[in-house]
């Protein structure tokens, strides 16, 4: 059925759903978790780096302490001072399991273009 | 000499008026008189935008040559005076001076600024003559100004025949796109942008991402939209409350309201762009209670709020049906904030009164409104479509009549009025109406609804599957399972055959059993595709119908998901059996 593009002008282009649009190197196996600290005590970069372990290792589905290791290596970025927050390997169903930890302040598709540059 | 160099090096690091002056005051002293003197003291003053001792200082010159010319009219647009400037371009074509790229390029940004495409493109012309206009200052100045007057399909020839390109360049073009309700262009381009400035080292900088944010946010595009506030943190730019602003503002047309909420909540001191990104948000999602609070609360913080900010208060009101705090602040606005209401205001608060159901007053406000083009388009579409609820013929006809006059849109005044008709069983006006659609070949825009899964957009008509592929089968059985579960709970609608409201009918425009609505299909589809718990999020063309927006109700009960639908003019967002519109819509 066509769509008289007349009478959707006045919609804007958000009527008209088209194909896909990727951006390069968003593939939803990657993700950026960011995370918040509390101001006062600040914590330091070693505590912060212990915390992002520790919450992907949580993720990661660990009560053995040979998921440390697992979380290092799936881990393959993260910030402690442009952003609070680390970049990890794990499916889109298993991102979901972030949202709701203590400290966890967003879940969102990574682009490896971005982690490059790190 | 030696003294001079050291003045000249004071006033380049001068950061107040009085530096200035004072350094001018001692190379006077010194009896400094050369052309690069004069040059350093007016590029100081126009940095400090003391604009009208430049230009004396510009007039003492007895030859003053590019650098002169250029900084003076880069001062002038710098203050907003972009006349004065093209003033002083013009003079200097007549003198001796030649441009070069940095006067032609802000010679076209004063032209951007008073929007005169007509002497743009003038200019523009001279630039090809000689020889400048593939300079990248030059071209990017161009672009930008060409997109910025809505030649986007100009703006785009020019970036392709850039041979160098810098962030600028790029970062207007996607703005241009974006600007200009092409979202989906802007996105593919900056697609193309990441890919070049891998190999390149170009770094995308706060303003691209904020039009790159405001593009997903007019395609409605969620996935993408969080992929590029991933790329924002990455680069530190979350904190730019512009780029906060238009986060809000994403999120929200994405469907995720609670999103929005938690990048307003997050700004520690937020400004008039967050506010009024999040006062908007809020409306469009039934909150008008938190809308207003939020209104309240900028006021007490200081902030003022301009035009667009008391829309939205207006749009809270409208929404939730807030009639007469709505009147309020449309009466008070002029004296307590110093904003006239324009015929935006206007139309809000004629929807707002109709939809209440007072259509009298409703119509007695149209008529005062001098609205033109668009607006008037959308004024008298909300109240005839506020006629055929409340069975007001008489006002229906009037809108009809003046909706008829416009050629753009006009289907859509035909098919509510056919609807009004229909709803009162005068069937053969009803009639009368779609012989006249058909006579004049005029056919309504079909419904249609689509999710996003996985950055891949799957659209569905009304009463066609086929976008589910072979999961078609399963989407049918899984929506003649739910419609078992709602009939449990006492949902009697889905057996009307004419098509109402979402206006679902055949092409020949008369009513026919209609088919499943597009919004249950596309839900259907989002159902059997995502896990457990996951929100879906449905966007569609028209407005919901009553019949598919009780049928959501229960369903996000039965399904235990919540489930936003993003129609036609607002957000509905079902948890539990309820919406937070609370049926009003």
């Amino acid at each position: 059925m066509a769509v008289d593009s007349d009478y959707s002008s006045r919609r804007g282009d958000s009527s008209e759903p088209r194909e896909t649009i990727m951006v390069p190197g968003c593939d939803y196996n990657h993700w950026l978790i960011v995370m918040e600290f509390p101001k006062d005590p600040a914590p330091t970069r070693e505590q912060m780096i212990e915390t992002y372990l520790n919450t992907l290792a949580t993720v990661l589905g660990s009560w053995l302490s040979c998921h440390m290791e697992e979380a290092k290596k799936n881990m393959y970025a993260f910030s402690t001072t442009t952003y609070t927050g680390f970049q990890c390997t794990v499916s889109e169903e298993t991102s979901e399991k972030f949202k709701g930890l203590p400290g966890v302040l967003w879940v969102l598709p990574d682009s490896y273009i971005s982690s490059k540059e790190l | 000499m030696l003294l001079d160099s050291a003045i000249i090096c004071r006033l380049r690091g001068s950061s107040d008026l009085l530096t200035v002056a004072s350094s001018h005051a001692a190379l006077l002293k010194s009896g400094a008189r050369t052309a690069s003197v004069f040059n350093h003291l007016i590029n100081a003053y126009v940095r400090r935008e003391a604009v009208l001792d430049a230009h004396k200082l510009f007039d003492e010159m007895t030859v003053p040559d590019v650098v002169s010319w250029t900084s003076l009219m880069a001062g002038y647009v710098h203050v907003a005076r972009p006349d004065d400037a093209l003033s002083l371009f013009h003079y200097m074509l007549n003198c001796e001076a030649q441009p070069n790229p940095f006067t032609y390029a802000t010679a076209i940004n004063a032209c951007s600024r008073l929007a005169d495409l007509a002497l743009g493109r003038t200019i523009h012309a001279r630039m090809e003559t000689c020889g400048v206009r593939s300079d990248v200052v030059v071209s990017s100045a161009l672009l930008d100004m060409y997109g910025k007057s809505n030649e986007v399909d100009d703006a785009r020839k020019i970036f392709d025949d850039m041979i160098e390109r810098n962030v600028v360049s790029w970062g207007s073009m996607i703005s241009a796109y974006a600007q200009n309700a092409r979202g989906h262009e802007a996105l593919a381009l900056f697609g193309e942008f990441l890919r070049a400035s891998s190999s390149v080292s170009l770094v995308p900088n706060h303003y691209m991402f904020s039009s790159v944010i405001n593009a997903c946010a007019s395609v409605g595009r969620l996935g993408l939209g969080r992929s590029a506030h991933a790329s924002i943190v990455c680069r530190g730019y979350d904190s730019n409350e512009v780029v906060a602003g238009a986060l809000i503002d994403m999120y929200s047309k994405c469907g995720s309201i609670d999103y929005a909420r938690k990048v307003f909540d997050h700004i520690e001191c937020p400004s008039l762009v967050p506010y009024t990104s999040m006062i908007i948000a809020a409306a469009k999602y039934g909150l008008g209670n938190h809308s207003l609070e939020l209104f309240d609360e900028m006021i007490a913080q200081g902030v003022k709020p301009n035009s667009v900010t008391l829309l939205g208060v207006l749009h809270a009101c409208n929404h939730c049906g807030l009639v007469d705090i709505g009147l309020l602040h449309l009466n008070s606005m002029r004296d307590r904030h110093g904003i006239a209401p324009s015929t935006r205001h206007y139309t809000s608060v004629v929807d707002m009164l109709a939809r209440a159901g007072r259509l009298d007053e409703a119509h007695k406000l149209s008529k005062q409104v001098k609205a033109e083009g668009d607006d008037a388009l959308m004024l008298w579409s909300s109240l005839l479509s506020a006629c055929r609820t409340y069975q007001r013929l008489d006002i229906a006809a009037e809108a009809g009549k003046r909706l008829a006059e416009f050629d753009r849109d006009v289907a859509g005044a035909y098919v509510a009025m056919s609807n009004a008709y229909v709803a009162v069983g005068q069937l053969d006006s009803a009639t009368r109406i779609w012989a006249e659609m058909s006579r004049r070949g005029i056919r309504k825009e079909p419904a249609c609804s689509w999710v996003e899964l996985k950055d891949v957009v799957y659209v569905f008509y009304t009463g066609e599957v086929s976008s589910a592929g072979p999961r078609q089968i399963e989407v049918m059985e899984l929506l003649k399972e739910l419609e078992r579960g709602m009939r449990k709970r006492g949902y009697v609608g889905g057996r009307n055959g004419w098509g109402l409201d979402g206006v679902e009918e055949g092409e020949e425009g008369k009513g026919v059993m209609v088919g499943v609505h597009c919004e249950r299909l596309a839900l259907g589809f989002g159902l059997i595709s995502t896990p457990k718990g996951i929100t879906i999020r449905v966007m569609k063309n028209l407005r919901m119908c009553k019949d598919c927006h009780e049928a959501f109700k229960l369903i996000s009960d039965i399904v235990e998901r919540e489930l936003v639908v993003r129609d036609l003019n607002r957000f509905h967002l079902f948890r539990n059996g309820s919406c937070t519109c609370r049926d009003y819509w």
